[in-house]
Order: C-alpha cells, then structure tokens, then sequence
C-alpha cells in the first residue's frame, strides 16, 4: 500500500512536472484572480438588476432617469461577461498545477474545499459559455437559458466570496510585488535559516519564453481587444471598431436592430390586418381605438435607446401617444399597474407587466412612429410599447390591449 | 482508507482579519445554499441532469484538452523560437496569445453564423443579427499580428546586432 502510494506520488509529481512553468506563481494568480473577481462582481450586480427588472420582487425600485441605465448596465454586464473569458482562461491556467496536487484528498475538509473549486470553475466556465452563445441567439443546451444562467450566477458569487475565504492569507501575503518579496524571503528564512536565498519573485528573468510581466500585457492586449471589437454593439463611441460583435449599431430597418421579427413571432396577418383595435380596459370601461384615432390623439415624440438584456442597445427616435394619457381616457388611477397583451400568443414576449413607475412617466409611449416613419412591421407595427430604462423584452411589440390590474 | 475530518490543527488568532475570512465564508455559503433552493425549486429535474452534463463537460474539456493543448503548443513554441533571444520569444508568444484569445471568442461566432442563418425569402431568420464577415475579420486580425510580430522580431535582431558590433582598427 505504501509503496503504491509512493509510485502514485512520484508519477503525479512527474506529471506536474510536464506542466510546470516559470510563469505560473502565486503572484499571477492574484493579479489575474484580482481582475476577474471584480469582472464577475460587476457582471453579477448588473445582471442581478436586469433580472430585478424582469421578475421585480415587491419592494423594487424602478429607475427611468438616466434614460440610458439600462442601456448602460446590460452593456457593462455584457461587456464585462466577454472580457471574463481569457482572464477566467488565464487565472485557471495559472492555478493548474493545483489541480494535480497528491495526495488529492487530505481531509474531510479538504475534500469539501476541493469540491466547492471544482463546483466553481465548472460553473464559471458554463456561465460565461452560454452567456456568450446567447448573445448570438444559439441555445444548443438542454436547459432554459433564463432560470439556469441566474442561478449559477448566485453558484459563482457564492463560490467566489468562499475562494477569497479560503484563500485570503495566500491572497495577502502576494498582493503585491513587495509584500510577495517579504512573504517569500520569510518561507525561505523559516525553511533554511542559515543560508541567504533571493526571493524568486526578486530573481532576474534569465531563462527563455517570457517573463510574467509580459505574460501579463499580453492578456491585458488580448481582454482589450476582444472588449474593444465586441463593445461597440452597446457603447456608440466603439461602433467603429465592432469586427465581432453579433450585433451592429444602426442595422435592420428604420436603423435599429430586432429581437424577434414578426415572421418568428407568427404575427404577420393579425398585424396587418385593416380592422386592428387597441383596446384600454379598466374595470368595466373598454374603450377601442383605431389607429387613425390613436393618431388623433396628443403625440409626443422622445429619444430613448432600446436595450435588449443580450446586451445590445441602440438610440432612437419614438412618437406616439404617452400611456398615462390613454390610461386617463378609461379613468384608471394613476397608481396602477397595466397588463400589456401582444399580438404574439405566449411565450415570454406575449405579455408584459408594467409597474406605475413607467406608465406615470411621461416618457413612457404607446409608440407608433420610429425615426420619423410608421413603425416596421419587425419594429411591432401598428403599435409598441417603449419606455425609459426597460429591458428590450418588456417592450412589448404588436400590442392590441392594454389592461389596467 | 478513511480520511481525517480535518487537516492538522492550526492555531489562529481571532483578528478583524479571521472575522472578515469568516463573515466571507459564510455569506459565501449562504449564497451557495440560495443557488442549490433556487435550482431545485425553479429548474425541472430533466434540465438539472443537462445542467449537471453541462457542468462535467466543462471540467472535462478544460482541464482534459484546453490545458494540456496550451502546455503542448509552449513547448513547441519553445523550440521553433530556439536561438531568439527572450524578448523575441516574448513577442512572438503575445501575438499567439492575444489571436488565440480573440480566435476563441470569434470561432463560436462564425459557426452560429453556419447554424443560425438560414438563406432565401420566407426563412424567418433576424438578419440584424450575426451579419459581420468574422471570417474575414479575423484572418486580417491574424495577419495583422504575424506582420506586427515579425516587424518587431526583426527590429529587436537588428538593434541589438548593431549595439553588440564593437569598432576595432584596422
């Protein structure tokens, strides 16, 4: 037994030897491990919103001013999502050897703690893997996108906040160039006090391939040009430089891009039907407009951006009758929440639940126009919802009642 | 064999520092305890089994293929760049690197462009979505890093070949 786990040892040493290199330190796992922390932080927070947005609990607090802050934080989540893959690729290259440690279970609670990494870098990778096929529409998983993204974001944050448990003495002792010299120096003296040895951190890069600084900068360049060609489909200062983005700012008809058309939405006849109605219920009162007659009506005419939660946005000018006006033609109270119905049957587009935040805004439109023309039929013709701050899938398209709850 | 419940004891002050490793672990596992309800009550049992395969094929193609083919690709980095000195070495691996990093982003993106985009009138298909040449695109990134790259090899030989030439007198 004993000389089998001898072999054993020998053999995974010898493996761990294959991977070893002068790169990989304690060191540039912090610093990696520093920058992806704080992009999963920050892609977590966002993405806690928008989801806070779509399923608001109670006590949420909807933001309509900026116009822009959903535009804003889906961009940042997406961008920030995208930026995460070479530093997750990186930090988990970086920490490898790691994985081939012998014995591989020490204890009951090194076991477990083995556990909770492999829980976290599996998930990590899954996270930022259907997170990026998602901003390209592909779902080639078995699984609702939705529920199971939002949950290993809470696995992720969870695992993260007990790495940096486990791990925070490590973490101190390398945070940086000194603290890693004074950290190294003090192994070295309590490990052979009698000889003086150089910190390997303070060692001259003497051997070929490439020192960790310019290991460093090389996956600083690459997370920046993959952030720089891909955020240009949220941020329109960095449209010029989109080469691999799924989306391009300005695309599609009347310049702006579509979620779903309305031949996936199957909505093509109703839409363009000439007897379309849109009812506003409240209670008992129903009203039907036409559209001639909702074009009657008081048109107001704003720039607001459409956000869609996979992380596009773009700037556009709607006009149309403000929500808070046709709310008033049924006397419904100005503290209710409306059901909006489209044209869509089912699925998550069919309808949508809006809070009074929105509809008191006077922002908040009955859009019929977009950039000076009729709606596209793809842009939800004869009549769409567009508000401030809102997800791209609460906007809803196709509309033909709006009910007061 | 049975393993101990826990490593060999360590003794630890309990300082601000212990507290905050502590208040960390435990809003960790909290977290982590919230994410397990929430699959359990929200995802159906058939979906948990994809996520679980989802999850095991991450590990897997990682560590199993990704890593080993880095460690494969280093070494023999090392020995077509045998004779460079370590700056040379140094940009030729950040060039591969940053193309391998955007490569990695880009590949997923050009086959959902294949899967996703059916052609002609009546297919339905959003064209406001995947309609950049990435194929194009990313073959002038690649050029773009080999020119760069061989640029500033050649530079680097050519500098220090001139600053290593001493004068003599005839």
């Amino acid at each position: 037994m004993d000389r089998l786990t001898t072999l054993l040892q020998q053999r995974m040493d010898a493996v761990n030897g294959r991977f070893s290199s002068r790169l990989r330190s304690k060191r540039l796992t912090v610093v990696l491990g520093r920058w992806l922390g704080m992009a999963f932080t920050v892609c977590f927070l966002t993405g806690l919103f928008s989801h806070l947005l779509q399923d608001p609990p109670g006590w949420m607090l909807f933001p309509t001013r900026p116009v822009w802050v959903y535009a804003a934080t889906q961009g940042i989540h997406v961008t920030t999502g995208i930026a995460s893959i070479p530093l997750l690729a990186a930090k988990l290259w970086s920490a490898f050897p790691e994985l081939l440690r012998w014995p591989p279970l020490k204890s009951v609670v090194h076991a477990l703690e083995r556990a909770s990494i492999a829980l976290f870098v599996s998930a990590s990778l899954v996270e930022v893997t259907i997170g990026l096929l998602n901003t390209f529409q592909w779902y080639p998983w078995p699984f609702s996108f939705k529920d199971v993204h939002y949950w290993l974001g809470w696995v992720i944050i969870g695992s993260l906040a007990l790495h940096i448990a486990v791990k925070l003495p490590l973490i101190r002792a390398h945070w940086s160039r000194r603290s890693e010299a004074s950290a190294i120096a003090g192994e070295a003296a309590e490990a052979a006090p009698e000889r003086e040895t150089v910190p390997a951190a303070m060692a001259p890069a003497t051997r070929p391939g490439w020192s960790r600084r310019g290991f460093l900068a090389a996956m600083t360049a690459g997370t920046g040009v993959v952030v720089l060609t891909t955020a240009g489909q949220s941020f329109a200062w960095l449209a010029g430089l989109n080469l691999f983005a799924p989306r391009r700012m300005d695309a599609g008809p009347q310049g702006v891009p579509i979620n779903r058309t309305a031949a996936q939405a199957g909505v093509e006849g109703a839409a363009l039907a000439p007897d379309w109605v849109l009812t506003v219920a409240s209670g008992s009162v129903h009203k039907t407009l036409t559209l001639s007659q909702l074009t009657a009506l008081p048109q107001h005419s704003y720039g607001l951006p459409i956000a869609c939660v996979e992380g596009w946005s773009q700037g556009a000018q709607w006009r149309g009758v403000r929500i808070r006006d046709l709310m008033a033609l049924v006397g419904a109270p100005a503290d209710a929440g409306l059901q909006i119905s489209s044209l869509e049957q089912g699925g998550v587009y069919g309808r949508s639940f809006m809070p009074a935040a929105y509809s008191q805004d006077e922002k908040t439109l009955l859009a019929l126009e977009l950039n000076g023309a009729p709606l596209d039929l793809d842009h939800g013709y004869p009549a769409r919802i567009i508000a401030p701050g809102r997800p791209g899938v609460l906007q809803t398209k196709w509309v033909h009642r709006v009910e007061v709850i | 064999m049975r393993l101990p419940l826990m490593g060999p004891p360590v003794t630890v002050e309990r300082g601000p520092f212990w507290w905050m490793r502590a208040a960390l672990g435990a809003l960790g596992t909290a977290a982590l305890g919230y994410a397990v309800f929430g699959f359990l009550a929200n995802v159906p049992l058939a979906q948990l089994i994809g996520v679980a395969a989802w999850l095991a094929a991450a590990l897997v193609v990682h560590d199993g293929v990704l890593v080993p083919l880095t460690t494969l690709a280093g070494g023999g980095l090392s020995r077509l760049t045998y004779g460079l000195r370590p700056v040379q070495q140094g940009i030729v691996r950040g060039a591969l690197l940053v193309g391998a990093v955007v490569t990695l982003l880009a590949a997923p993106l050009i086959r959902a462009q294949q899967v996703l985009q059916p052609s002609g009138p009546g297919s339905g298909a959003n064209h406001t979505v995947l309609q950049g040449d990435y194929v194009q695109a990313l073959g002038i990134l690649w050029l773009v890093l080999v020119v760069a790259a061989a640029g500033f090899v050649a530079a680097v030989g050519l500098y220090t070949r001139r600053s290593s030439v001493k004068k003599t007198r005839p």
